[in-house]
C-alpha cells in the first residue's frame, strides 16, 4: 500500500518510494539519508502530535508532518 | 603556518578532540550546535613546530543552511587548510560518511577519525578501520575521545600526513550520475581554474545547490546561461531530479564502502536511551515532566544553596569586622562599603549560581535539550518559530551571552532575529540574587522565595513567547523553516564534564564580581557619599529614576532612591542590582551588612507590591551591557541593539505596573508589619 510518510503509524515500517514535488526541507532530509529505497520506521510522535521521530539508517531523525507529506512510501506489512 | 581543520557532523566529539590536540578547553555538550564559531588553537608537531588547529561548527553536509554551517564551509572552501580532519561518529557510520564523500569530491586532503568507538560497540557495531582506510584511500584512525583513546596515534598520523602529503583525486561516481557529471563537467571545464575540481562543481550544480551557484557565478558560469543545459542533462539521465539522484549516488557509494567494514550484530534489546525517551517524550507526561524538571532545577538551586549562603555571609561579616579592627576611618568605610557591603552581597549568592550552573551543565550533557526542542516544536511553530529556538532560550537561564551566540544554529534568519530579541527575557543566573534577596525580604507576605522565583521565570518565558509572536508577525515576518533534528542517544553526564563547565562559568562570575561589579559598586559608594546640601548625588539620581514609578502609592511603601540607583547601575550587569542595594542601604552603618539585615531594611522601606514590581522590572529590562554587545555583534547592527534596549524597557515598565497592582490586590500595598 502506498501512502505519504506522515500517514505512517507508530511502529510501522515502510520503504521510501519517491519525493513528490519540492519544498525547503527536501534537500536537508535527503542528505540525512531519507532516500528512495531506504527503510524508515516511525518511532514516536511528539506529545502535541508533531513532529514525528523516525528511525532511518540506524539513527533517529525527527521532522514535521508537513515535510513528511511530500514523501511517498510503501508500507511494509509485518 | 601549517593549519588543520576539524570538521564533522554536529555532536560527534570535534571539540573534545580539539581540546585533546591543543590542550585548550572548548565547550563540549550533548546537543547539536554547541560550537557556533571557528576556534583556533595550537598543537606541536614532531619537530616541535607549531601547527594551527581549527575547531569548526558541526555540519551534516556541504550545503549551508545556517550561519554556523556557513562559517564551517567558508573556512574549508576559502581558507583551504593543509589537512582536513573529518571526524565521524562510529555509531552512525553511514550518515556521517555523507560529508566525507563530499569532502572527497572536493579533492580535499582528508584524514578520517572514527570517534565514539565505544558507543558503536555498545550498539553491537564493529568497524574495521584498516579496511575503511583502504576503500576510502585516506588514513582512518579509531578513537574514543572522551577516554583519550587513540589521540596519540592521531597526533602521529597528522604529522605523518602533513610530512608525506596525500594524493587523492576527486571522487566521482559511476553509472548515470557519472555520465551526467561528465557531461556538465565538459561544459564548464574551461571556466574552472585549479581552485576547485570541475567534477565537484558539476556534481553540486546538478544538485542545484544555491551556494555553489554563487561560486560558479564568480567563475563566469552564470545560472542563466548554464541552467538550461543542466536541466537537460538532469531530465535525460537523472529522471529529472538531480537532488535525489546525487544523494542516492553518494549513499550507494557509502554502502559499497562499508560493506566489508561494518559488522552489526542486531539486538532487539531495548536500550536505555529508548526507555528514557518513552518517559521524556511521553504523549501525556512529556510536557508536564519538562515543567517539573525546570521546577526541580530551581528547588535544587535554592534548597541546596541555602545553607551555604549563611556561610559566605559569615565570612564576609568577619572580613568587615576584621577590616575595622585594623583601621577605623573614612578609607576603611569606603573599602568595607564596596568590598563587603557591595561585592560581598553579590558573592553571597555564588553557591546558588554555581548550583544553577551545575543543573544547566547536567541538562546540556545529558542529551535532553534536543528532546525539549522535539516536544516543544509544535508550540513554537504556532508562534512562528522552530523547536530549535528553544535550546538558546533554555541556555539563557544560565547566561544570555552564549545563548544569543547559540542562535547561529537556527536556519532561518527571521527565526534567528526573533530568538535573539527575546532571549534577554529568559532570566539569567545574574538575576537570581535579586529574587532571593527581595523575595526573601517579603517571604512572610509573598510566600516562599522559590515559588516567587518560579513565577518570575515563567513570566519571562511567557513574555518571550508573546513578544516573539508579535515580532514574528511584524518585523520578522516570513516563512518559517522546517524542523529537522537528530535525536542522539542520551548520555550520562560525567562529574568531570559538569564540574569543568560549572567551574569555567563560575570563574566568569567571580571575575565579573571582582572587576565590573567592584568598580560599579565603588562608584555607587562614592556618589552616595559625595553630598551637596545634605543630599548625595546618588540619592538625587536615584530619586529621579524612582519617579518613573510615580504611580505607586504614597503610603511610604513605594520604591525609593536606593532602588532607582540599583536599576540604573543594573544596566551594566544585573549582579550590580544587589550590590548597589547592599552599598546604598549600608551607608551610615558602621558594621558590615549581612543579608538578613539588608532584607529587614528592604522590607521596612518598601511594600511587597513595590518589591514585586521591582523584581519584575529587573527581570525584563535591558539584559546587560555584555548581552547588548553580543546582540550588536550577532545582528551586525546598532539599530537592533538599540531596538532591543527600547523594547525591553517598555515591556519591563508595563509588566512592573501590572505586577504592582496584581500583587497589591492580593497581599496589599503597605509595609509588611512583621519583619523577618
Ligand atoms: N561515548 C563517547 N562520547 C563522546 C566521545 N567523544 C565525545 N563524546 C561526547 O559527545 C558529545 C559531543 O561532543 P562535542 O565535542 O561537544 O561535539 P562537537 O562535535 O564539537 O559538537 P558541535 O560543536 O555541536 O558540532 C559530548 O557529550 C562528549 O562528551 C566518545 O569517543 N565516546
Ligand atoms: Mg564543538
Amino acid at each position: 500500500m502506498e501512502i505519504t510518510l506522515d500517514k505512517l503509524k507508530v511502529g510501522q515500517k515502510a520503504t521510501i518510494k519517491k519525493f513528490k514535488g519540492e519544498n525547503t526541507a527536501k534537500k536537508a532530509i535527503l542528505e540525512m539519508g531519507v532516500i528512495p529505497g531506504e527503510t524508515i520506521e516511525v518511532v514516536r510522535v511528539a506529545p502535541l502530535g508533531d513532529p514525528i521521530d523516525f528511525l532511518i539508517k540506524g539513527y533517529q531523525l525527527s521532522f514535521r508532518k508537513k515535510s513528511a507529506s511530500l514523501i511517498l512510501v510503501e508500507v511494509i506489512e509485518p | 603556518m601549517t593549519s588543520i581543520a576539524l570538521i564533522g557532523n554536529p555532536n560527534v566529539g570535534k571539540s573534545v578532540i580539539f581540546n585533546a590536540l591543543t590542550g585548550l578547553r572548548q565547550t563540549v555538550a550533548n546537543f547539536p550546535g554547541c560550537t557556533v564559531e571557528k576556534k583556533e588553537g595550537m598543537m606541536t608537531g614532531e619537530e616541535q613546530e607549531e601547527i594551527q588547529v581549527i575547531d569548526l561548527p558541526g555540519v551534516y553536509s556541504l550545503s549551508p543552511y545556517s550561519i554556523d554551517e556557513r562559517i564551517a564551509l567558508d573556512y574549508i572552501l576559502k581558507e583551504k587548510p593543509d589537512l582536513v580532519i573529518d571526524i565521524i561518529d562510529g555509531s552512525n557510520l553511514e550518515r556521517n560518511l555523507y560529508l566525507t564523500t563530499q569532502l572527497l569530491e572536493l579533492g580535499m586532503k582528508v584524514l578520517v577519525v572514527v570517534n565514539m568507538v565505544d558507543l558503536a560497540e555498545s550498539k553491537g557495531v564493529t568497524i574495521d578501520t584498516d579496511q575503511l582506510s583502504k576503500v576510502l584511500g585516506v588514513p582512518v584512525i579509531p578513537t574514543i575521545a572522551t577516554k583519550n583513546d587513540g589521540i596519540e596515534i592521531l597526533k602521529e598520523s597528522i604529522c605523518d600526513v602533513l610530512a608525506a602529503g596525500l594524493a587523492v583525486g576527486p571522487l566521482t561516481y559511476d553509472g548515470k550520475v557519472g555520465d551526467a557529471v561528465s557531461k556538465v563537467e565538459a561544459e564548464i571545464k574551461s571556466y574552472v581554474g585549479t581552485k576547485y575540481p570541475a567534477s565537484w562543481l558539476a556534481i553540486s550544480l546538478l544538485e542545484n545547490d544555491e551556494s555553489t551557484w554563487a561560486i560558479a557565478n564568480s567563475l563566469g558560469i552564470s545560472k542563466r546561461a548554464f541552467s538550461k543545459k543542466i536541466d537537460e542533462v538532469t531530465d535525460d539521465l537523472l529522471d529529472g531530479d538531480g537532488m535525489v539522484a546525487i544523494s542516492n549516488a553518494r549513499y550507494s557509494a557509502i554502502s559499497n564502502y562499508i560493506r566489508n567494514v561494518q559488522t552489526k550484530t542486531e539486538s532487539d534489546e531495548w536500550n536505555l536511551s529508548d526507555m528514557l525517551d518513552e518517559v521524556f517524550t511521553h504523549k501525556i507526561w512529556g510536557i508536564p515532566l519538562f515543567i517539573a524538571i525546570m521546577w526541580g532545577v530551581f528547588q535544587f538551586t535554592f534548597t541546596v544553596g541555602d545553607p551555604f549562603i549563611g556561610l559566605v555571609e559569615m565570612l564576609f561579616g568577619y572580613l568587615g569586622d576584621l577590616l575595622f579592627l585594623i583601621h577605623d576611618g573614612a578609607f576603611m568605610n569606603f573599602v568595607v562599603g564596596t568590598l563587603v557591603d557591595g561585592v560581598g552581597s553579590v558573592i553571597v549568592f555564588l553557591p546558588n549560581i554555581l548550583l544553577l550552573f551545575v543543573a544547566i551543565a547536567f541538562l546540556e550533557d545529558s542529551g535532553y535539550l534536543s528532546r525539549v526542542a522535539f516536544i516543544m516544536d509544535k508550540m513554537m511553530n504556532r508562534i512562528g518559530l522552530n523547536g530549535q529556538s528553544f535550546i538558546p532560550m533554555l541556555l539563557g537561564f544560565g547566561c544570555n551571552v552564549p545563548a544569543i551566540m547559540a542562535t547561529r544554529a537556527i536556519k532561518n534568519e527571521n527565526d534567528r532575529m526573533t530568538t535573539i530579541m527575546v532571549n534577554g527575557f529568559m532570566s539569567c543566573g545574574a538575576r537570581l540574587p535579586v529574587y532571593i534577596l527581595i523575595g526573601g525580604a517579603f517571604a512572610s507576605t509573598l510566600g516562599s522565595p522559590s515559588t516567587i522565583t518560579l513565577v518570575l521565570y515563567l513570566t519571562g518565558i511567557v513574555v518571550a513567547i508573546l513578544v516573539a509572536l508579535l515580532l514574528r508577525n511584524t518585523l520578522f515576518r516570513g516563512e518559517g523553516t522546517p524542523f529537522i533534528m537528530e535525536l542522539q542517544p542520551y548520555t550520562s553526564p560525567t562529574a568531570k564534564g559538569v564540574s569543568r563547565k560549572t567551574w569555567d562559568r563560575g570563574k566568569m562570575f567571580l571575575k565579573k564580581a571582582t572587576s565590573v561589579i567592584m568598580i560599579s559598586v565603588a562608584a555607587i559608594w562614592l556618589f552616595s557619599n559625595v553630598q551637596f546640601g545634605g543630599i548625595s548625588i546618588m540619592e538625587e539620581v536615584g530619586t529621579a529614576i524612582s519617579y518613573l514609578f510615580w504611580w505607586m502609592k504614597t503610603d511610604g511603601s513605594r520604591l525609593v532612591w536606593q532602588f532607582g540607583a540599583a536599576l540604573l547601575f543594573g544596566l551594566i550587569a544585573k549582579e550590580i542590582v544587589v550590590g548597589a542595594l547592599g552599598t546604598t542601604f549600608g551607608i551610615g552603618d558602621d558594621l558590615a551588612e549581612d543579608n538578613p539585615a539588608l532584607q529587614t531594611q528592604i522590607a521596612a522601606t518598601i511594600g511587597p507590591a513595590a518589591g514585586m514590581a521591582f523584581m519584575m522590572f529587573t527581570l525584563l529590562y535591558v539584559p546587560c551591557v555584555a548581552a547588548l554587545g553580543v546582540i550588536k555583534q550577532e545582528t551586525n547592527s546598532w539599530k537592533w541593539m538599540f531596538f532591543n534596549m527600547g523594547l525591553t524597557l517598555v515591556i519591563a515598565y508595563v509588566a512592573a505596573i501590572i505586577a504592582y497592582y496584581i500583587t497589591g490586590a492580593i497581599v496589599g500595598f503597605g509595609l509588611q508589619a512583621a519583619a523577618i
